[in-house]
């Protein structure tokens, strides 16, 4: 499902034009990136949990060229499965 | 680790789109409810704004229990993948510096340059090396236009025979003229041919240095080269061959030609005389 599927599929769910929901769409997201940069964790019930992880700084060798590139130590997003969402994907 | 749940970021969202808290609430939930329903749907889900969610198969692969000891195979399943957009890493990497530091490795550009430095030395080494035998077709190309090019053939530098030819011609020629040396005969025969007089008998009367036995492929110019140091002297090759060439077209692999022993003021390769009177007679062939 792509952005468009999922804009038209809420607009029908909710009952609002498409227009108000890629709005909406657009602040929530921005929402919950800030959130999850000052507060760390954004749960959804049911779904999953948005977390801020810290990635250590590496060194890695291009293998074309036998460069060494230092990358520093960042923050990453990522999602973290619910336990009831994760075993009712889990099943192939 | 602070959490926050549906309600509070469902407050932020209501603030920010001056939306009821109500409607954004519900948005929310119908968003994380559609993500949650077509990610088991269609194992794909984008979202803009904030990443992707993907379904990806784990293959079944062995492990141990911890508790046990044991080897246990955990069964293949599925898990949910998620990627954030490049631009929300960007904005969540914030004040930390994204540049990347790269040392770069200068031995290997020292390598590189001796490599090349090497192969150029060895270029030059065997263009050197290599003159003897480039020399002579360098030279016939330069001087195209003048030569004709009646005559293709190799000629392959001999024989055996050549001092018995020599000694052939040395032991009888002193016969004919009285009491001299049987070094110094054939010497003052040569001395008599000049640029001026000089004929094509004369090539055929002198003695022979020496015989090229003629093979596929290359040329008269090629044997004068050989014998007397420029190919513009092939002339003298045809006159002392006269006997069995009727053209200078004619030699054939095979043929074993003579070289006539001409003097040096006649074959001078360095003497711009010697070069312009055995042009004028390559004219009239």
């Amino acid at each position: 499902m792509n952005n468009k599927e999922l804009i038209t599929e809420l607009s029908k769910r909710l009952g609002v034009t498409q227009k108000q929901v890629t709005e909406m769409l657009e602040v929530s997201t921005s929402a919950l990136v800030s959130s999850v940069t000052e507060t760390q964790s954004v749960v959804f019930q049911g779904f999953g949990a948005f977390e801020l992880r810290k990635k250590n700084a590496k060194t890695l060798l291009n293998p074309a060229t036998g460069e060494k590139m230092f990358i520093p130590a960042k923050q990453t997003l990522v999602f973290k499965p619910s336990d009831t969402y994760k075993s009712r994907v889990k099943e192939l | 680790m602070n959490k926050i749940s549906t309600q509070e970021i469902s407050e932020i969202v209501a603030k920010e789109s001056a939306k009821s808290k109500k409607f954004s609430e519900q948005f929310l939930r119908e968003l994380v409810s559609v993500i949650a329903e077509y990610l088991q749907k269609d194992g794909i889900v984008k979202v803009k704004g904030l990443g992707t969610f993907k379904v990806v198969t784990v293959e079944e692969r062995k492990s141990v229990d911890v508790a046990s000891g044991k080897e246990i195979i955990l069964p293949a399943h599925n898990k949910i993948q998620f990627t954030a957009e490049n631009s929300v890493k960007q904005t969540i990497k914030g004040q930390e510096s994204n540049h990347r530091i790269t040392e770069s490795p200068h031995h290997r550009s020292y390598l590189y340059w001796i490599i090349i430095l090497i192969v150029v030395v060895d270029f030059a080494a065997l263009a050197y090396v290599s003159v003897p035998y480039w020399k002579p077709y360098y030279d016939e190309f330069m001087n195209k236009g003048e030569s004709d090019a009646e005559d293709e053939f190799v000629i392959k530098q001999v024989v055996p025979d050549t001092e018995a030819v020599v000694e052939d011609t040395v032991a009888t020629e002193p016969a004919d003229t009285a009491n001299t040396d049987v070094v110094e005969q054939p010497e003052t025969v040569e001395q008599g041919i000049t640029l001026e007089n000089y004929t094509y008998q004369m090539a055929m009367e002198v003695p022979v240095k020496g015989t090229e036995t003629v093979i596929d492929g290359s040329r008269l110019t090629m044997i004068a080269y050989r014998a007397y140091g420029s190919k513009d002297f092939w002339v003298y090759i045809y006159d002392a061959n006269r006997d069995i060439l009727h053209r200078p077209s004619d030699i054939s692999t095979g043929m074993v030609l003579k070289i006539a022993d001409l003097p040096l003021s006649i074959v001078n390769p360095n003497d711009e005389a010697c070069i312009k009177k055995a042009r004028e007679l390559a004219k009239m062939y």
